[in-house]
């Protein structure tokens, strides 16, 4: 499950994110926590980041 | 008078005459210099310029050739890049009012790989602020502003350098691009850029931005200086232990062999979601590199918003980590797009990064074996829409910037995702038409390729200068 959004931005001490903005700030982030948790349901245990330097680095040169 | 005219002149053509002197490299930095200034007078492209140091430099290049030191294939020939790059002794100024806190040690290794070739840097251009917006507006050094027409907007981030070699002031430049701040500005002011594979040119001395999609490349007009500038500053560098160690082809060398053939993928459904007149306007670029030889073939990319989704979920942390010091110091200093664009990144989960992160190499994989089944290189528009103007998207921190932003950065974004290389070129422009342009994307390491059916397209629809 997405974590559910703070109740106050902690990451952000010392700068008040507006509210008009925090409500703006919300919506994208979900949107973008439901692609996250379609996407982690498709992907095996072992995926890691590295993955993709491997993916780019095996590819023959072509012409 | 000089023989040839640096303002129309490509860098290896004002390279050779500076070789075989009929142009002095001080004659060079001065027509440079001046044309500098007309772009800045019309577009606001320059942030530094040192025109003492910078013909100081000329002058020893020319000394350096009178002895026969001369070696490097851009001897002597002045270019100014993105004002992001290290260089020794001096702060750059990021196109912000935040900016590092002690001078340079070393150069970029892009810069110095220039600068080992021969070339002079002589000016800092406009990005915008951070180089974190897609169409040159910055609200600390004021908006970059369009050469052929200054209530459109340039692009961004790599708007000074789109700008200043649009105008012939340069006749190539360093950007760099984390979700299209290399192709989005070269399309708006009808030049060429390349953003090559992620981790094929090093970052070493470049400010980051989201290291997991930052690529540092030229902009010129002609494809050909794209390729032998490609070729300098690509290749494994100790300082960025990111790059890769592949050999760098000898791109330029290359340039020349035949398209007849090869297959182009165009995903029409993808297309589609363009402005009609953009179509139009793809349309007739493939129809040029149909007459150079190439083919096209029909392709689907799977995802393509899920792609853009997973680019955010990456980017925006990586920006906001990047800045937690400063935004928690400074926020006043930053303008209101930046500002409010850095907070997104603080909200989202680091399991929703990581899971971005580890999604990468699959989505890639699948997108090679699939969209890239029966081509080499994709078709995409570079904009998806008509340029704006500068007051269109003047959206500073408010309710639109997300959704505006979304939709000029549509068909650049996932390919940083991605980390394919995609090289942009103009479209054709009929009278009085505005710039444009559309992007050739390429598998990871096809930059050669690329920059192949760059050159036979330019030779269709060949480059212009700003008048």
């Amino acid at each position: 499950m997405p974590e559910p959004a703070p109740a106050q931005p902690v990451s952000l001490t010392g700068h008040v994110v507006p509210e008009e903005r925090l409500a703006l700030i919300r919506q994208h982030v979900a949107a973008l926590a439901e692609t996250a948790l379609a996407v982690s349901d498709t992907l095996p245990l072992g995926a890691d980041s590295s993955d993709m330097i491997r993916v780019i680095e095996a590819e023959e040169e072509r012409t | 008078m000089s023989a040839i005219e640096p303002a129309t002149a490509s860098a290896i053509e004002l390279a050779a005459a500076i070789r075989a002197k009929k142009i002095t490299s001080e004659e060079a930095t001065r027509a440079a210099i001046a044309g500098l200034k007309r772009a800045h007078e019309r577009c606001n492209a320059v942030v530094s310029l040192d025109e003492a140091e910078a013909l100081a430099d000329a002058r020893a290049a020319d000394a350096a050739l009178a002895k026969g030191a001369a070696t490097g294939p851009l001897h002597g020939v002045p270019l100014a890049h993105k004002d992001m790059f290290d260089r020794t002794g001096k702060i750059a100024s990021w196109g912000a009012k935040i900016r590092a806190d002690r001078p340079a040690g070393d150069d970029a290794t892009p810069l110095a790989r220039l600068k080992a070739a021969g070339a002079l840097h002589i000016a800092g251009l406009h990005l915008t602020e951070f180089a974190f917006g897609p169409t040159g507006h910055n609200y600390i050094l004021g908006h970059a502003r369009n050469p052929y027409d200054p209530k459109h907007v340039t692009g961004g981030s790599s708007a000074g350098s789109a700008c200043s070699v649009a105008m012939g002031a340069v006749p190539a430049a360093l950007g760099s691009d984390t979700a299209g701040s290399l192709r989005l500005p070269a399309a708006a002011c009808n030049v060429t850029s390349l953003k090559g594979t992620w981790t094929r040119v090093s970052r070493a001395g470049a400010m980051p931005l989201s290291p997991s999609l930052d690529c540092v490349g030229p902009i010129a007009r002609d494809v050909r200086d794209v390729a032998l500038m490609m070729g300098l500053i690509a290749g494994h560098d100790p300082r960025d232990a990111g790059t890769s160690r592949r050999a760098v082809p000898d791109y330029l060398a290359r340039i020349e062999e035949p398209v007849k053939g090869l297959a182009i993928g165009v995903d029409e459904t993808l297309v589609r979601d363009a402005d009609a007149s953009v179509q139009a306007r793809l349309e007739t670029a493939l129809k040029a590199l149909e007459k150079a030889g190439a083919r096209r073939i029909p392709v689907k990319f799977a995802n393509w918003r899920q792609i853009d989704s997973l680019t955010q979920l990456l980017q925006l942390p990586e920006v906001a980590s990047a800045h937690g010091r400063y935004i928690r110091t400074r926020a006043d200093d930053y303008g209101p797009q930046v500002r409010a664009r850095l907070e997104y990144g603080h909200f989202i989960s680091g399991a929703d990064q990581l899971t971005a992160a580890r999604a990468r190499g699959q989505v890639l994989a699948r997108v090679l074996a699939e969209t890239f089944a029966g081509c080499s290189v994709v078709a995409l528009p570079t904009f998806a829409d008509p340029l704006p103007t500068i007051a269109e998207l003047d959206v500073g921190g408010g309710p639109q910037l997300m959704a505006a932003m979304a939709r000029v950065i549509y068909y650049t974004r996932p390919v940083n995702y991605l980390g394919l290389p995609a090289l942009t070129l103009p479209y054709a422009r009929g009278t009085g038409e505005l710039p444009n342009g559309f992007q050739l994307v390429g598998r990871p390491f096809s930059e050669g390729l690329l920059l192949r059916l760059g050159r036979a397209y330019q030779k269709v629809v060949p480059p212009e200068v700003a008048g």
